[in-house]
């Protein structure tokens, strides 16, 4: 008789419960300010869930696939790249993009030393040229595309290559050891006086939460309120003004992405 | 100054010792400040130089791959550095990959700013091949200022310590000195008691308590218990007098009892006092029979005259007295006459008895056989002795010593204590009349004793005190000066004359004279 009340019991607490959720994060170069400020939301989203949520921070974006592959995670957060792997390979949709500064879209650019001889990005040719990222649709992607778009490949400039960081990036065109760098417009805020900008990307949605559209539709709902009744010292946590509803045409210039990277293969 | 001087000791010793540690402990701080100093900068700039070599070191793979954001995190690693004002890393082509002042970026050394600053470079090497450096450019103002801010850190509460230990020496040495002076304060009040309750009562100037509950036997024999132990101790010390300065300063245990130095001082004041005490007594008498002497010399000099006045008129009665004996009919006259002139040679003797004893006598003193002088002044009345059937016994010391004496003076004063014993057993009439006269010498007090006893009919008791003042005398016909004489002539050779006597039995007279003394400082 004990023995099926405590049966009872324990199934009580998983219907109540449910099943754990986790979120991979993936880092830009700060983990535990990113788990800082992750982990308001995680816990905002168990809070409100009534179940446990676990944060990953991941440095690698291949890590991220295989936590979605081996079905080790359910939510991510990323840029518009990562989020249009994801949603080819492993049917996850973008359920909000954060807001920062009100906006939610935001650009890359490509920058160049003040006292530089390079005005326009068609005097890129013929130099060095360095990416905030290897991957990441701000500091790698855009700029690819604006130098794609201006008729520029991989075969036009002297090196390609990815710095790690928006920052690195900056200081070797600071330091002369790259002649321009491709990063995201927010991260020259510093700069600005070492640094001329001679092309701006379009606008594309920022860090996005992405949900698998293989749970319970129930509980992916119940996700999309949580988010978009979050409270204001989660947002605070957060370092975010709130989120936008994603809208299709936010991701149709990331559509080609795979070809402009196709034009850079040193990148890949 | 006047009023430093005025202050007491208690202040003086304990502002004295604060001001001294003050000095001690300032100077030992100022000289460990300014020794230190240069020292600390030295560990400083040593340190500083460590903190980027490993930094470098640590960073040196990022520095080789040119990743510059690591680079960047070195520069602001050294930057954060207290003092370092400027950081710059360099590729091995000597580019600058990573600089706090971004301005510098992709410059190269000879453009760095050296005004006013230190500069210390660090090359990183992989297997002795160059692959860059670090130069730093720090301010050595800074860094002393930064020394000079540790060094006050520790100075303020050093500053606390020192008030504290300052203030603590001074009560400490407060305390102490009052302890210390306390006796001295005591001491200064027997001397302030000394003088307003007078030499005639020093005892009030003491005050003291046994300086301990158990007896102590006086080792030198002068009372029973140390006086310092004793309850009464001020009178006993009192009693001890002038013995004390002698004898309780070379005794032990006087030294035992009477404690530190401050304590022996206060109790050897309480000695001389009581010695002082002794020497007043001693100076009152003395005083005293100077007057007597001094009364005496005036009466005597006044005498003397009016007896030389006397003599010469009874010189012309005697004269007149025996023309009138002679030239008279008369015999009622003639008798008259003839006690006039009996009279008058009478009053004649006397006065002339009078002249000498008022003269001044000038002793002349030699080395003579104190019994030799015995027996040649016996020898002069051995025929007075024989026919009044008085027998003479001498009984004479044969150790005695020459003896510095006026042997005349000397030989008059035993005639005349010889002749009143002789009228003393012709009084008495007795028929087995005795004189004795002895000689003793005294080795150990230097001193000669010579009596003179006989059986006579001795002296009355109210008569003792008189026998030695001039013209006192229980003879019809004495002058009164036989023993007044003796007694001037005894004091001039610094000695005393004592007499014995039982009225109807017996009278001894006791002369102590001084061997070596005699006939000096009288």
């Amino acid at each position: 008789m004990l023995r099926k009340i405590l049966i009872l019991l324990l199934t009580f607490a998983y219907i109540s419960f449910g099943q754990d959720l986790k979120i991979a994060v993936l880092s830009y170069g700060e983990p535990i300010k990113e788990y800082k400020r992750y982990s308001a939301f995680a816990d905002y989203l168990s809070q409100k869930l009534n179940r446990k949520v676990d944060l990953i921070i991941v440095e690698d974006v291949d890590k991220v696939f295989q936590l979605f592959k081996t079905n080790e995670v359910q939510m991510a957060v990323g840029c518009s790249v990562v989020y249009f792997e994801l949603k080819r390979q492993y049917n996850v949709e973008a359920i909000a993009v954060m807001k920062i500064n009100g906006k939610a879209v935001e650009n890359g650019v490509l920058v160049v030393k003040k006292d530089s001889d390079i005005n326009s990005i068609q005097d890129v040719k013929g130099k060095k040229i360095t990416l905030g990222s290897p991957i990441c649709m701000s500091n790698c992607v855009m700029p690819l595309y604006m130098l794609a778009n201006a008729g520029i490949t991989q075969h036009d400039v002297i090196n390609i290559w990815s710095s790690g960081t928006d920052k690195g990036a900056i200081l070797a065109v600071m330091s002369g050891i790259a002649d321009v760098a491709g990063v995201k417009e927010e991260s020259i805020k510093n700069y600005q006086q070492h640094l001329k900008v001679i092309a701006r990307s379009p606008s594309f949605p920022r860090h996005i939460i992405m949900v698998s559209k293989n749970l319970d539709p129930k509980l992916y709902k119940q996700i999309e309120n949580a988010i978009f009744s979050i409270d204001s010292e989660t947002l605070k946590s957060m370092e975010i003004d709130g989120f936008a509803k994603p809208q299709p045409n936010m991701f149709e210039i990331i559509k080609n992405y795979r070809k402009i990277l196709e034009l850079f293969p040193v990148v890949r | 100054m006047t009023y430093l001087r005025n202050l007491s000791i208690k202040l003086k010793t304990s502002i004295s010792i604060s001001v001294y540690i003050l000095i001690v402990l300032v100077g030992s701080i100022l000289f460990t400040v300014n020794n230190f100093t240069e020292r600390l900068i030295q560990d400083r700039i040593q340190s500083l130089e460590e903190n980027v070599k490993n930094l470098s070191e640590s960073y040196k793979e990022k520095i080789i791959v040119n990743n510059l954001e690591k680079v960047d995190e070195l520069v602001n690693f050294i930057k954060s550095i207290k003092s370092v004002k400027e950081v710059f890393v360099l590729n091995k082509d000597g580019t600058v990959i990573g600089s706090s002042d971004l301005t510098f970026l992709g410059k190269n050394e000879v453009s760095f700013p050296t005004k006013n600053f230190e500069k210390f470079e660090y090359n990183l090497s992989v297997e002795k091949e160059p692959v860059g450096k670090v130069v730093v450019l720090y301010d050595l103002a800074d860094l002393k200022a930064e020394v000079l801010s540790d060094i006050k850190k520790v100075i303020y509460p050093l500053s606390f310590i020192v008030g504290f230990i300052i203030l603590a020496s001074f009560l400490g040495t407060f305390l102490i000195s009052t302890v210390l002076v306390n006796p001295l304060v005591n001491l200064q009040k027997s001397i302030v008691n000394l003088f307003v309750a007078g030499f005639e009562n020093l005892k009030k100037s003491i005050d003291f308590k046994p300086a301990t509950k158990s007896d102590l036997k006086c080792v030198k024999g002068l009372t029973e218990n140390c006086w310092l132990s004793q309850k009464g101790g001020v009178d006993t010390l009192f009693y001890l007098g002038d013995k004390a300065v002698k004898e309780c300063s070379k005794c032990d245990v006087f030294a035992k009892l009477s404690g530190d130095e401050i304590e022996k001082l206060s109790y050897s004041f309480y000695v001389m006092v009581a010695s002082l005490n002794d020497y007043i007594q001693k100076l009152e008498e003395a005083y005293r029979e100077r007057e007597t002497l001094s009364c005496m010399a005036a009466m005597g000099e006044m005498s003397a005259k009016i007896a030389h006045e006397i003599k010469n008129a009874l010189y012309s009665i005697s004269n007149a007295a025996n023309y009138i004996k002679n030239n008279s009919n008369d015999k009622i006259i003639r008798e008259f006459g003839k006690i006039i002139k009996e009279e008058s040679y009478r009053l004649n003797d006397m006065t002339v008895s009078f002249l000498n004893f008022s003269k001044l006598i000038e002793p002349k003193f030699t080395y003579e056989d104190i019994n030799k002088v015995v027996e040649n002044s016996v020898s002069l009345l051995m025929y007075d002795c024989e026919d009044y059937g008085i027998k003479m016994e001498l009984e004479l010391d044969k150790n005695i010593p020459p003896t510095l004496i006026d042997a005349n003076l000397m030989k008059q004063v035993l005639v005349n204590l010889v002749l009143n014993s002789i009228e003393a057993i012709n009084e008495k009439k007795h028929q087995n009349g005795l004189i004795k006269i002895t000689t003793k010498y005294l080795q150990d007090r230097k001193k000669i004793i010579i009596t003179v006893e006989d059986n006579g009919i001795g002296i009355k008791e109210e008569d003792k005190s008189k026998i030695f003042k001039p013209f006192f005398t229980t003879k019809p016909k004495g002058t009164g000066l036989g023993l007044p004489m003796v007694y001037k002539i005894i004091f001039l050779h610094g000695g005393t004359v004592n007499v014995e006597s039982v009225y109807g039995n017996y009278t001894k007279f006791t002369i102590e004279i001084p061997v070596e003394r005699s006939g000096r400082n009288v």
